[in-house]
């Protein structure tokens, strides 16, 4: 409840959270069981909906509306994921996230947004969630996307794709870190590929590497949008757009 | 001449507070005319768009799949009015990223089939611009017609020197050598198109594989 909000120790949980190799990969035993979920989203309706989607590929152990019950219910049952809308009364998801975090680093945060708004979605990213899926995905890709945030995975829509290859699309900031700054040629084709509507699988097979390598870059560009030295990011990439109808 | 400016001080005495009174309950009540004009103009318009489209969905109940495509629309109807830039109102279409938006969204209307368009970067929209629009239109449009597929997947990237688009649907797929010659749409207004303008269009596919149509051009430099 009064998890410590000083910035050191939130990037601590950041840096833990977003690991590019996550340990409970090869336990096997975590496969067959489910992943436990609370849904948080102000819209009743939506929640309902959700848990009906979900049916029983995944195990839905409570739902909150506000920042608040949120963050009791997740203290309270300490899920696998916690599907998190990102838009919500008294700070939205980006709050959740912060009061919970710190206190509990292996609680894993799905995204989820009918939002078009960069950077309200890169805020929530960079607060620590692990993926962003818009609402209009289908019951079944959405289980899948919990599963895999479960197992430690980073789950990129194709329009969370778009908002970071636009976040990244120029040199190197003027920061001292540099690498962290940038995106690798492979890192860059892999979220293009997604952004094109390829799963993960099919990347793998046209890049020719395997699926393990294709999460691994996916996760790596996680960790540099959370820990990247470009705090304006997202406002960055919005002024990038209006600079450029002017011309080359 | 003492007279006088005793009447206008106490004048002034007398009237200072009614006036200074008056000016303020003006500004107050311009302020609240302002914002009640502002929320003349959301209750206009969520009555105009997301009132309309309730009702049209309450009597159509029964059809899904109209139901879904009114959702769609109203959502990206919604979604423009509350989240794009002032400036981009300028003039309809007038980047190449609202182009592509649009073009997008009148195929998806068209053919009820939903478009996740993904853009990335902007420029102003010239000649060459405009023949890749055009020509990713015909793509979705083929898509939607044609591969009989859930939905489909734009991605457009553009940059300074080049824009490259791509046009993927998880559909039946076809034999791109095997196309018939009364399909115009793919040799004419995609592949034709592309290259009249010096770029040029690939077109993966095979049947069952669904179909991933690509279209690049080389911008002129301004």
């Amino acid at each position: 409840m009064s998890a410590p909000r000083s910035d050191g120790v939130a990037r601590q949980g950041l840096e833990r959270a977003g690991t590019p190799e996550a340990p409970c990969r090869d336990a096997t035993s975590h496969i067959d069981a489910k992943p436990r979920v609370v849904v948080v989203d102000d819209h009743g309706l939506f929640r309902a909906g959700v848990r009906a989607e979900l049916g029983d590929r995944v195990s839905v152990v409570a739902d909150a509306g506000t920042v608040a019950d949120a963050v009791r219910a997740i203290e309270r049952t300490t899920p696998d994921v916690v599907l998190l809308d990102v838009h919500m009364p008294d700070g939205g998801g980006v709050e959740v996230i912060r009061r919970v975090l710190p206190a509990l680093p292996a609680v894993r945060f799905l995204a989820l947004s009918v939002s078009d708004a960069a950077s309200d979605v890169i805020t929530v990213i960079r607060a620590g969630a692990r993926g962003y899926v818009t609402k209009t995905i289908s019951g079944a890709e959405l289980a899948e996307a919990i599963v895999r945030v479960a197992e430690g995975d980073a789950v990129f829509s194709p329009r969370l794709a778009g908002f970071v290859l636009d976040a990244f699309a120029r040199g190197p900031s003027p920061g001292e870190q540099a690498e962290l700054d940038q995106l690798t040629t492979r890192e860059r084709e892999v979220l293009q590929h997604i952004a094109r509507g390829y799963m993960y699988k099919e990347i793998a097979q046209r890049l020719e590497i395997s699926v393990k390598t294709v999460e691994a870059h996916v996760s790596a560009v996680l960790r540099k949008l959370q820990l990247s030295s470009r705090h304006e990011l997202s406002r960055w990439a919005i002024q990038r757009r209006l600079v450029n109808l002017d011309g080359p | 001449m003492a007279h006088a400016i005793v009447i206008v001080v106490a004048f002034m005495v007398v009237a200072g507070p009614w006036f200074l009174r008056l000016a303020r309950s003006l500004s107050f009540e311009r302020a609240a005319r302002i914002r009640e004009q502002e929320r003349a103009d959301v209750a206009a318009h969520l009555h105009d768009s997301v009132l309309q489209t309730l009702a049209l969905i309450q009597t159509r109940s029964s059809d899904g799949a109209a139901v879904a495509t009114l959702a769609r629309r109203q959502e990206r109807a919604l979604r423009r009015w509350l989240f794009e830039r002032p400036d981009a109102h300028s003039g309809e279409g007038d980047t190449i990223g609202t182009a592509l938006e649009l073009a997008a969204g009148e195929v998806e209307e068209l053919h009820g089939v939903p478009i996740e368009a993904v853009i990335v970067g902007d420029g102003r929209l010239d000649m060459r611009a405009e023949a890749l629009v055009q020509a990713t239109r015909e793509a979705m449009t083929n898509a939607a017609k044609f591969a009989r597929c859930e939905r489909i997947d734009l991605y457009a990237e553009i940059e300074a020197t080049r824009i490259v688009a791509f046009v993927r649907d998880r559909g039946v797929g076809f034999d791109a050598d095997a196309v018939p010659s009364d399909r115009r749409g793919l040799r004419d207004s995609i592949l034709g198109r592309m290259r009249r303008h010096g770029g040029r269009a690939t077109v993966h596919s095979a049947p069952g594989e669904g179909t991933e149509i690509e279209l690049l051009i080389e911008l002129q430099p301004a």
